[in-house]
């Protein structure tokens, strides 16, 4: 009870649990007619909104906290797509060559560490460079994951991609989008609470605080014991495990993928989301990723012109609200304590 | 305790350090002095592990740890201030004396995800010294100021604080003082002292003379990058050679 209490004191994870409450709330009003009536598109829609928010807060590691330029998060993306595709589909990759299979939750997680790995071994040139260095280093990395997937047509089927990906079953209750549409929903909805938990804890951690030191001295935070080295080495595969299950979870949710996912594009949609909803907080890509999803699906007729909108969106972002949306919050409860302190005194 | 011998340092030809030697005793306060360019900076530069030198050792307790980065000569127990200050600025004062600890604090990465009862213990208590420290320093009304927005001798506060938060043996200032008023300096003064107090051997350097002279049992003079006087503040006033390389020779 004591503990209760302690949870709803502050305000912070009030605003969660509300948050939480409500996306619980949305599918019940949704089978009952209330709203959007029962549409799979809407799930969908709403399943692309959380997975891109795992995506999200795993760039925000790099970028929002750690302060390390990342152009190629769309590279572990397409690890943890590709990787539990192949780990789990019984004729591609392990099941093809092996026999075997893993479940695709497992394949996810494994998939997710192959990412975490492999980002770890990116950060040992990338800690050594910094801001347009390592940006060109991150694009390269994209496109090498790119030119892996689209080559190797043996294993990965090349730009054909690769269809009927199996469906996420725990104990025989499936989570798919076909027969059922709010299992999915739900599913991602518990990745999400959980990926943001545990983003939070590790930023309000030694191990954080050793990330935010880094982003802003680095010569400082080498001078008060943090091994800059060895941080951004972590902060960079603690990204890549987020990003790579965010693709996990992606390629099992529409059960098809091919490389056209992967593309460049893709990591700049994920920078966009960062620096829309605010990076270096919890709400910031939540915020993102909803506003750019819905805004990239109203844009579909637009297709290749859908980056110049963004272009557009984060020149405005930058110039006029570098804190991002999440940053408003902020300024606008300041200027109420500016005024309202102001007719105080 | 701290030895440095012969150390040496070549930038592309010129000698910012040349064969510099001395030893530091444990508990004294060390003054490093000379006239800009001498080369000070650049031997707290070495000795912290920010350059490394072109020959020379630097010993701390028979441990040599020239060559070292930063993060490992902290650990070690020598923590550090900067000329130009280096605070966390978008952290607040509490935060970056919790970044200070750094080296002290155990819990991983796993274990701050699971957030495991003994890391929120030593977070708690990792708390509980930062405000002792900032209570130490005179700065627990600033707790939650963020260290941006604090003034200039404040930061300077600040930088000793967090540098005293990884519980050095052997204390770096380099240029404390610097920009600070008269009343400010007095306090300053009065806080070395009492870090001192507390065991801590003090290695700094300074450009107010009176400070210098008021607060340190010995003093080094560098001049181009050499050794011209050791001593007490006493005798190395009233060295010739000081007093040439301070009002320059006739």
């Amino acid at each position: 009870m004591e503990k209760i209490k302690q949870i709803f004191s502050s305000k912070r994870n009030l605003v969660f649990t509300a948050v939480v409450a409500l996306l619980i709330l949305i599918p019940v009003m949704m089978e009952n007619n209330i709203i959007f009536k029962q549409s799979k598109y809407v799930y969908l829609l709403l399943c692309l909104i959380g997975i891109y928010t795992i995506a999200t807060s795993g760039l925000d590691i790099v970028f929002g906290y750690t302060g390390q330029i990342s152009f190629g998060h769309a590279g572990f993306f397409c690890i943890g797509a590709y990787g539990s595709v192949l780990l789990s589909h019984s004729e591609w990759g392990l099941g093809k060559y092996m026999g075997v299979t893993l479940p695709p939750l497992a394949s996810i997680l494994t998939a997710a560490v192959l990412a975490a790995v492999i980002g770890a071994l990116l950060a040992f040139p990338a800690s050594k460079l910094v801001f347009h260095f390592l940006s060109l280093l991150t694009i390269a990395f994209n496109q090498l994951m790119l030119l892996v997937v689209a080559n190797f047509a043996g294993l990965t089927n090349g730009y054909v991609g690769i269809t009927r990906v199996p469906q996420i079953s725990i104990f025989g209750f499936s989570f798919n989008t076909v027969s059922s549409k709010y299992n999915y929903y739900f599913l991602v909805l518990f990745f999400v609470i959980l990926f943001l938990i545990i983003k939070e804890n590790i930023v309000h951690s030694r191990i954080g605080r050793g990330f935010i030191a880094i982003r802003e001295n680095v010569m400082a935070a080498n001078g008060c014991g943090v091994n800059i080295k060895s941080y951004k080495i972590m902060s960079f595969a603690i990204s890549a495990f987020y990003v790579g299950f965010a693709g996990g979870l992606y390629a099992h949710m529409v059960g098809f993928i091919s490389p056209d996912t992967f593309v460049q594009n893709t990591s700049v949609i994920f920078i966009t989301m960062l620096l829309f909803g605010g990076s270096g907080n919890l709400a910031g890509p939540v915020i993102g990723a909803a506003v750019i999803t819905v805004i990239q699906e109203g844009l579909q007729s637009l297709s290749d012109y859908r980056m110049l909108v963004y272009g557009i969106f984060i020149l405005i972002i930058i110039l006029f609200q570098p804190q991002g949306i999440s940053g408003l919050s902020k300024d606008i409860s300041g200027f109420i304590r500016r005024s309202g302190g102001g007719k105080r005194a | 305790m701290l030895k440095v011998t012969d150390l040496t340092i070549n930038f592309s030809g010129l000698k910012a350090v040349d064969s510099l030697n001395f030893e530091i005793e444990k508990g004294e306060v060390f003054g490093l002095i000379g006239p800009n360019g001498a080369g000070k900076t650049t031997t707290f530069n070495m000795i912290s592990g920010t350059l490394k030198p072109t020959s020379g050792a630097v010993e701390l307790n028979g441990k040599r740890i020239d060559g070292n980065y930063m993060y490992q000569t902290n650990r070690l127990g020598v923590a550090r201030t900067y000329q130009n200050i280096n605070l966390f600025r978008s952290m607040t004062v509490l935060e970056n004396i919790l970044v200070g600890q750094q080296s002290r604090l155990e819990c991983g990465l796993l274990a701050a995800v699971l957030r495991t009862s003994k890391q929120r213990k030593e977070e708690a208590r990792a708390v509980e010294k930062a405000s002792e420290i900032l209570n130490f320093v005179g700065m627990e009304q600033k707790e939650n100021s963020y260290s941006n927005s604090l003034s200039y001798g404040e930061q300077r506060i600040l930088e000793i604080a967090r540098a005293l938060a990884s519980d050095p043996i052997l204390l770096i200032l380099d240029e404390p003082a610097a920009g600070m008023n008269p009343t400010e300096k007095n306090q300053l003064a009065d806080l070395v002292l009492r870090i001192r107090k507390k065991g801590i051997t003090i290695l700094l350097v300074e450009h107010d003379m009176k400070f210098v002279m008021g607060i340190t049992d010995r003093i080094c003079v560098l001049n181009y990058g050499k050794r011209i006087a050791l001593g007490t503040p006493a005798e190395v006033q009233a060295d010739p050679a000081v007093i040439e390389a301070y009002l320059g020779g006739g």
